[in-house]
């Protein structure tokens, strides 16, 4: 049992390494030290059965283990950094092509800092304005990171900082949420960006980004450079060269001491070809993004209005050819994330095409620190275009003695086409979030999720009212223990198995490392965070988890 | 493959955890430094504040229920020991998608420690490289990291306070 050994190591040594904080130091002379900074994160999964319908066989499923491991170092001395991420995955019996073994350096970078000027030699992340014209970031929730890996510049004078970028987009190749090989997209991108406050109370920020596609002859050659792949058979067809984003935003803060303003626009132009029987013709479209906020403050009452009117604004990385055509694994990246305008975990399907508002008040009551607040959110062409999405939800937010809270929260959201005469989603949710200290060294963390949903009304062979839940009761006992039982349930239609109990174990062992054990089923579905969204598998089995840091 | 990285990581592990300069006794001058934007457009520079304060890093999102329960335990550390020497500044890890709650949030509760956007990672990738929330970093006045804390406890406020306490040289009892 290879793979024991493995775990058994790896958890000695996590349990042996209860240092205190600190970093590892080495002396180089005359007083000078190379810090070393390390964070080693295990995770390995047994699947009772593995949820993946792409794998026929029901005994290609079963008892499925598997291994992941993230590695950071970070090596400091005087102005330098290099950092270092050492991703791995194993499958000792693997259920199919798509699940494989690696080994790799996911991120590398030297970084320089020269007084004002920040120089990056390698994978850096980058986000532009409200991440309309460039978003390449960290992702954990729904398992995507993505890195420019090339050149970085940022320059700062006075008022003014500069923002300078190229290189080829880096995806994390081990995905860390289906478990298979992901290639990476190697789109080479330009970017840049201005930004100042030229006088207090006004920013500005102007930005362009170039992106070279997979058939722009620039990309091509670089990729080749860099060992990149062909692209003999294109999808569908259609051959994508470059999209172009322009745009720039400002923002008024403190306007008469109470309101903040904020506002950006980006262009979008995209260059492609389609092959067809009498050749290749031209492929290009346009889109655009228009968003602003402003927040207002005048006494108890605080208000947030938000407006979004975004049109064929959809800025994703290139399919890639090969996995895609041989193995089926059809991810692509986002590198735009425009505010959506919704809860955080909404299950928002269309943030390209669409045109809507929000607003939502917050009132602190009396001779309290509690709030209350309501918000409302309206949505043009929401799911698809002639559609619309409402929802709107409130609450009520109590603030305790250290560290006590509890929120109270319920909702209605409606998503309907009209002139299909189709209540796509009508849902009510009720969520709560209570945190209390029995005394020290031992209080609750409680989460509640429930919603009674209702699917596809008017459409009578594809109606479905369901409900939907996740839950959970944390016990934290010192600084040490922490025990959880998690409940979650989801009776729709398709669903043939309902319920999914679990539980966690966490022990810490100092106070930035720790073990975690849970056993027991969690629910998949679409998941999302901040409008990127994907489909989780749900999982039966045991997973082991350990974090640790010096 | 696998075996053997693991091996050499844990055997990494190990070494690093005998050879650790370890708790209160390490001195570190040259973390890395950043500058960001605070919610008045004004910056924020950590070098500005390291080794005359004890800097405290915490950071947090605007949709994690945990880093809200712990704000107001921020706040009331900030009012007590400011004028002791203790910095809070408080990163927001929201992308651009929740940004624009991070201001209300921080206004409709009166907040009044320093608090940055952390827009590009840059900050996370030096201080917290699973970007994970809540984590909090106390710094001391030496400049050396000396408590992260990963995860929000509500029963371990009182230590969290007698570490401030301890940090800023004031009775820890």
């Amino acid at each position: 049992m290879a793979w024991l050994r493995v775990v058994l190591a790896a958890s000695i040594g996590s349990v042996l390494a209860s240092t205190p904080a600190a970093a590892v130091e080495f002396s180089v002379g005359d007083g000078d030290k190379i810090t070393l900074d390390i964070t080693e994160s295990l995770f390995l999964d047994w699947h009772f059965e593995l949820e993946d319908p792409q794998i026929v066989a029901a005994e290609d499923r079963e008892n499925v283990f598997d291994l992941r491991n993230r590695l950071n170092l970070r090596l400091r001395y005087d102005m330098w950094t290099l950092g270092l991420r050492f991703d791995a995955a194993w499958f000792p019996s693997p259920p199919s092509s798509q699940y494989q073994s690696d080994f790799r350096p996911e991120e590398i970078y030297l970084r320089a800092r020269l007084g004002k000027t920040t120089l990056t030699l390698g994978d850096d992340f980058l986000s532009l304005g409200r991440g309309m014209a460039l978003s390449l970031r960290k992702f954990d929730e729904v398992g995507f990171t993505t890195t420019l890996r090339g050149l970085h510049a940022l320059i700062r004078t006075g008022r003014y900082r500069t923002r300078i970028s190229a290189g080829l987009t880096n995806a994390a190749n081990v995905d860390l949420v289906e478990e298979k090989f992901v290639p990476d997209p190697n789109d080479l991108i330009f970017a840049a960006r201005f930004e100042g406050t030229p006088f207090k109370g006004f920013k500005f920020g102007v930005q362009g980004v170039d992106i070279e596609r997979r058939h722009s002859s620039l990309r091509e050659a670089v990729a080749g450079v860099v060992g990149g792949d062909d692209d003999v058979d294109p999808i569908n067809n259609a051959k994508t060269d470059r999209s172009v984003i322009v745009g720039g935003n400002i923002e008024l803060l403190s306007l008469a001491d109470a309101i903040d303003i904020y506002a950006e626009f980006n262009y979008l132009q995209n260059f492609g070809r389609r092959l067809t029987a009498a050749g290749e013709v031209d492929n290009d479209s346009d889109g655009y993004a228009l968003y602003m906020s402003a927040t207002g403050q005048a006494g108890p009452l605080t208000v947030l209005a938000e407006g979004k009117r975004y049109q064929r604004f959809e800025v994703a990385s290139s399919l890639h050819p090969d996995t895609a055509q041989q193995q089926g694994v059809t991810q692509t990246f986002q590198y735009v994330t425009p505010p959506t305008l919704e809860r955080v975990d909404q299950r928002v399907i269309n943030n390209t095409n669409v045109t809507g508002a929000r607003l939502r008040l917050d009132y602190q009551l009396p001779d309290s620190k509690d709030q209350v607040f309501i918000s409302g959110a309206y949505f043009i062409d929401a799911p698809a275009v002639d559609e619309f999405t409402l929802h709107t939800f409130g609450g009520w937010e109590r603030i305790g003695a250290a560290g006590d809270r509890l929120l109270v929260q319920a909702g209605y959201r409606h998503e309907e086409a009209p002139d299909a005469g189709i209540i796509r989603v009508r849902m009510f949710h009720v969520d709560v979030d209570w945190f209390y200290a029995f005394s020290e060294h031992l209080d609750l963390q409680f989460h509640l999720n429930h919603e009674f949903r209702s699917k596809n009304i008017g459409a009578a062979s594809l109606e479905d009212d369901y409900i939907e839940g996740t839950s959970y009761l944390t016990f934290n006992v010192g600084e040490s223990w922490s025990f959880t039982g998690q409940f979650e349930y989801l009776t729709e239609e398709s669903n043939d198995s309902p319920l999914f109990p679990g539980a966690f174990v966490q022990y810490n062992i100092n106070d930035q490392s720790f073990v975690r054990l849970f056993g027991g089923r969690s629910k998949g579905g679409l998941k999302c965070s901040g409008g990127v969204c994907r489909v989780f598998p749900d999982f039966e089995g045991i997973k082991f988890e350990s974090t640790i840091q010096f | 493959m696998i075996r053997t990285l693991l091996s050499v990581a844990t055997a990494l592990i190990l070494t690093a955890g005998c050879g650790s300069s370890g708790g209160a006794s390490s001195t570190n001058n040259d973390l890395p430094d950043f500058t960001a934007y605070d919610l008045d457009g004004g910056d924020v520079t950590l070098s500005s504040h390291l080794n005359r304060e004890v800097v405290m890093l915490s950071f947090w999102a605007t949709y994690c229920e945990p880093c809200k329960a712990e704000m107001p335990v921020l706040q009331d550390l900030h009012a007590k020991y400011a004028a002791q020497g203790l910095k809070v500044i408080s990163i927001s890890l929201d992308g651009p998608e929740t940004q624009a709650l991070v201001s209300p949030y921080i206004k409709k509760h009166g907040y009044t420690f320093s608090v940055v956007v952390d827009e590009d990672n840059g900050i996370s990738q030096a201080y917290n490289p699973n970007a994970s929330a809540p984590y909090l970093v106390l710094i001391g006045r030496d400049g050396a990291i000396k408590k992260r804390i990963l995860g929000f406890q509500s029963s371990e406020v009182p230590q969290l306070e007698r570490d401030v306490r301890g940090l800023l040289g004031l009775d820890a009892s």
